[in-house]
């Protein structure tokens, strides 16, 4: 948006043809902009209207509410979400809530696990020269990143064993480990970059006026990090969130969580679509709220970013 | 830089082409390769949608995997195929991230 307005602004010194082209240049990267958003929400309104949808108007393909089809809590319901069941008690609600809290203790701690390990070693990688054999800085971070093309079905079945060995099979700590252990490459490449953009200057002033390496690094450094930590944190949060190769094969009962859930809503009838959409809502929100409360920051640390 | 670009007369699209995309060749290529290997490692949504069906059509190389692990149980050669899997993996990206890497020096 900026750009348009800042380049529409300067002096007119076009003529009427070359104003007319700019015109519709506008409007055709307008629309190509607006069919693209629609084109990417489309899916999420869609998923949040099956959630009111009754079992016809799913498999009819009826679209708008009210004009297409009269909605209703049918999904809301089934969950004990809706407003005339929520104040009942519902095997499927606290199900649900138990599920929730399995995804959102897995993946902030896992996410927060990541974050302190991950900005350390980035911190390390960033500030110190490391010889691990023949293996420089550089090296090390790309064996970090190359982590990162593990397949998850390869490490599916050792997981599976050395889980069972361990008694980690089935509990939160286990998922928390295991989601820490594969969001933290891209922590650590996001925090690096971060730290680089940081001057060393900063930390050599610190060390002038006393501080310890810990010092400099938790007073000064960390607080000037915060955009990429930020950063790092949504979308280690994401993605362990939307996490389901794992959490299916290694929970089963107490620590299962929300994706595994969804994928789990068929019924004898077929699938269940309206609870699954509820589900998938209820899933989706979270994240959204989060997102909507820390843009500020995101964009924010863009903005500082670019400036230099 | 774009205003250099704009003093000697190169159009928008003329200064995006020149100037903007090889400076941004780097980070998109990155973003690139980081998508390629996140799709290769594609599973959950084959094994929730398709189930891999009709008939592994549209299986991908990890949901096929845990589907010989959980359909058929048969643990050896998952094992196996998974093993041989993370090896064409690791081939296949050492040599694209050689090829973008020449291919980056020499555009930029």
């Amino acid at each position: 948006m900026a750009f348009f307005t800042s380049a529409s602004q300067p002096v007119r010194r076009h003529h009427a043809g070359s104003r007319a082209t700019r015109v519709l240049s506008r409007v055709l990267i307008y629309s190509a902009l607006l069919f693209w958003a629609f084109v990417c929400l489309f899916p999420i309104y869609w998923t949040v209207t099956t959630s009111f949808k009754s079992a016809l108007d799913v498999t009819q393909g009826h679209l708008i509410p009210w004009l297409d089809f009269q909605p209703d809590w049918k999904g809301w319901r089934s969950l004990g979400l809706s407003p005339d069941s929520i104040l009942g008690t519902s095997t499927a609600r606290a199900e649900f809530v138990s599920r929730f809290g399995n995804s959102i203790i897995t993946s902030v701690g896992a996410s927060v696990l990541a974050l302190v390990l991950g900005s350390l070693a980035a911190y390390g990688l960033s500030r110190f020269r490391y010889k691990f054999g023949w293996m420089r800085n550089d090296d090390i971070l790309f064996f970090f990143m190359s982590q990162l093309i593990l397949p998850p079905v390869v490490l599916a079945l050792p997981f599976l064993v050395l889980y069972k060995a361990l008694s980690l099979l089935d509990t939160r700590f286990g998922l928390i480990l295991l989601y820490t252990l594969t969001v933290l490459p891209i922590v650590i490449w996001i925090m690096r970059d971060q730290f680089n953009a940081i001057p060393v200057e900063l930390d050599e002033a610190a060390f002038v006026d006393g501080l310890s390496v810990w010092g400099a690094f938790l007073r000064i450094i960390l607080p000037l990090a915060v955009p990429g930590i930020v950063a790092a944190f949504i979308l280690s949060l994401v993605l362990c969130w939307n996490e389901y190769f794992f959490a299916a094969l290694l929970t089963s009962t107490d620590a299962k969580t929300l994706p595994v859930m969804v994928a789990s809503q068929t019924g004898s009838q077929g699938i269940n679509w309206w609870s699954m959409a509820a589900l998938s809502t209820a899933a989706i929100a979270p994240l959204v709220i989060v997102g909507i409360f820390l843009e500020r920051y995101i964009v924010s640390g863009l903005t500082t970013g670019a400036g230099k | 830089m774009l205003e250099a670009a704009k003093v000697d007369g190169a159009s928008a699209w003329q200064s995006f082409w020149h100037v903007t995309f090889p400076l941004m060749l780097p980070v998109s290529v990155t973003v690139l390769i980081i998508r390629i290997i996140f799709k290769l490692k594609l599973a959950d949504i084959v094994i929730n949608v398709t189930a891999g069906g009709p008939s592994g059509a549209t299986d991908t190389v990890s949901s096929f995997i845990y589907r010989v692990y959980r359909d058929r149980s048969n643990v050896g050669y998952g094992t196996g195929l998974a093993m041989f899997y993370l090896v064409m993996i690791i081939v296949f990206l050492t040599v694209l991230l050689r090829l973008s890497h020449r291919w980056t020096q020499k555009v930029a």
